[in-house]
């Protein structure tokens, strides 16, 4: 019971990682909570449901143009509406997010309609180790998820590009002084972050039931990871996920439905005595 | 002069509002435009203290709780509830105000969003507080013995909040307080002048959370029941689009615009363009901010400049 129940929280916890690592990237470099982001991830399920369900290419081609079409969609929201907005009010920044979230749930609900739609089982079969079962699909998750969380770190630490995400995410100024471009680096980022809404689809959308308005609930968990493990730090993003993941599972199995409402007391008890949550930088409450 | 006689003109439109539109269908939208406006007028209000909400539905969300609790567990009138409605908004916002009002910007944007998904989930999961079907039925207000069974007497007394909620913004909005309000936006200068910052956004906050708390007490017996999804972050969001888009220059003009516009639109697209309502409220709030950074209310004084 104990084990079955911390790996749901795992997978749980992974996908928390995947759409919370997006997230905190751009707002590191952007300082915008994009509240699009679960309808980005929406779009990548649904990217993976045509080319696999109706176009019918294997799986590897559906992930991956999940990612690449999420990916361009990033960089059109961030040259199009991100980038004008630079300077800018907090109501029109969120304001644009929240607007952008609406547009792209309404032109899904119009492309695909309302219901639910099914993702054909790529991968079936169940593993049983140790009094645990594990689903394959859920087995081939992981293992995505891991990869692609793997890429970004790579990304991040040892190429040219991450290396100066970096720095521009700890200080702007200092890094301008270096020669780095702010706005190519936005640009790159904002690709980059989406990307792993885009994946974070292409890796769900096997395990659940797509529709238009599946993006609402994981922006929300994506949130909470964030304020706990620190806006704008991609490792605590990555602790953080699993943390409320494996913290979630275990308070169904023994609490039931109240379980929901841990997420929302975590950030705001943390907000309260460490505000710039496990991993963030400690920053200046006023803007 | 000129002026004056819109004002008086207006306000005989509104008394006489029940007389002209016969139909209960619209007189329902004209009574939800005036529960939301109450709710965009205190967001407004907050946003003018530097303090960007995305948590209201939780105010109002405690307000309508605590007047169906009343009036159905403890068999007490709705005026009572009505009044327990705005005081507990008002001392909830308090404490969550004394905790979370130093935090400024987006962390306060989410701590508010965060607390409004907490807030929707405890009754949902507390059987005494209904679950996730919720309370009903709430029984209605009586006034000398008449009952509140037709919409005439809702539209009196939601236009009555409405007033109050809006004289009170306009009364802050021309005293040294609003002044004060919108110096809190630069904060260390406005403390250098002996400004204390986070007594003053304490101020908008539980103002406004008192009036949602209002706005609630009114909403749950109007309704007859209250439920959980009634209460969601997607409800605080709406409360933050129709400000915007009606303008947030003015504390009461704006929201109020904004709200029944949206109200109204909302309703207009579901019965001639069913399926369209997100795709063209969230295109229309982005052309808002895009274009009208200042709202719809700022349109006919566009109109006249040009002239």
């Amino acid at each position: 019971m104990v084990s079955q129940t911390l790996l749901n929280g795992v997978v749980t916890g992974l996908m928390y990682v995947l759409m919370a690592s997006g997230l905190t990237l751009v707002f590191g470099i952007l300082r915008i909570v994009n509240f699009a982001h679960g309808q980005f991830y929406m779009l990548g399920a649904f990217v993976f449901y045509v080319i696999l369900d109706m176009a019918g290419l294997g799986f590897p081609i559906a992930f991956i143009s999940s990612v690449i079409a999420i990916g361009l969609l990033g960089l059109a929201t961030e040259r199009g509406l991100f980038r004008p907005l630079e300077g800018k009010a907090l109501i029109g920044i969120i304001g644009t997010t929240l607007g952008l979230m609406l547009f792209l749930e309404g032109a899904a609900e119009l492309i695909f309609g309302p219901g639910d739609r099914n993702v054909s089982v790529v991968f079936p079969g169940v593993l049983k180790i140790a009094g645990t079962t594990l689903p394959v699909a859920r087995l081939v998750m992981i293992g995505t998820s891991a990869a692609v969380m793997f890429a970004l770190y790579w990304w991040i630490q040892r190429t040219k590009s991450g290396t100066a995400t970096r720095a521009v995410s700890q200080d702007e100024y200092a890094a301008s002084l270096m020669g780095i471009k702010k706005t190519r680096c936005s640009f790159l980022v904002m690709g980059i972050g989406s990307a792993l809404a885009g994946a974070a689809g292409g890796t769900l959308g096997p395990l659940f039931y797509i529709n238009p308005y599946m993006g609402g609930v994981p922006l929300i968990k994506a949130i909470i990871v964030i304020t706990l493990g620190g806006m704008g730090s991609i490792f605590g993003a990555t602790l953080g996920g699993l943390i409320l993941g494996i913290v979630e599972a275990f308070a169904y199995t023994y609490l039931g439905g109240i379980a929901e409402i841990i997420g929302f007391l975590i950030i705001i008890i943390l907000l309260i005595i460490r505000p710039q949550g496990l991993f963030g930088e400690p920053f200046e409450f006023a803007e | 002069m000129k002026k004056q006689a819109a004002i008086i003109g207006f306000a005989v439109l509104l008394l006489l509002m029940p007389f002209l539109v016969r139909d209960d269908y619209y007189m329902h939208l004209i009574i939800l435009s005036g529960i939301y406006s109450v709710l965009c007028m205190g967001w407004v209000l907050i946003l003018r203290a530097g303090q960007f909400s995305l948590g209201q539905a939780a105010f109002l969300a405690i307000g309508a709780y605590t007047s169906a609790i009343l009036t159905l567990r403890f068999s007490l009138s709705p005026w009572w509830g009505l009044l327990a409605a705005g005081i507990s908004a008002a001392i909830v916002a308090f404490l969550l105000g004394w905790i979370v009002l130093r935090i400024r910007g987006l962390y306060f944007a989410v701590i508010t969003l965060a607390f409004n998904g907490a807030v929707q989930l405890i009754p949902a999961n507390i059987d005494y507080l209904g679950g996730w079907l919720g309370l009903s039925p709430i029984p209605s207000f009586t006034l000398f013995g008449m009952e509140f069974t037709d919409k005439t007497l809702w539209y009196y007394l939601v236009l009555a909040l409405v007033g109050l909620s809006a004289l009170v913004s306009w009364r802050i909005e021309h005293t040294k307080i609003g002044r004060y309000f919108k110096a809190t936006g630069n904060e260390s200068l406005a403390e250098s002048i002996g400004i204390n910052t986070v007594g003053y956004r304490m101020l908008a906050f539980v103002v406004a959370c008192l009036f949602a708390g209002l706005a609630g007490g009114i909403m749950a017996p109007y309704l007859t029941y209250v439920s959980p999804g009634d209460f969601s972050v997607s409800k605080s969001i709406q409360v933050q689009i129709q400000s915007t888009v009606g303008g947030t220059g003015g504390l009461a003009a704006g929201p109020i615009t904004g709200a029944t516009l949206l109200i109204i639109l909302g309703e207009l697209l579901r019965a001639y363009a069913k399926g369209l309502e997100p795709l063209l409220y969230g295109l229309l709030l982005l052309i808002v901010i895009f274009l009208l950074p200042d709202g719809l209310i700022s349109l006919p004084g566009k109109f006249r400049k040009k002239q």
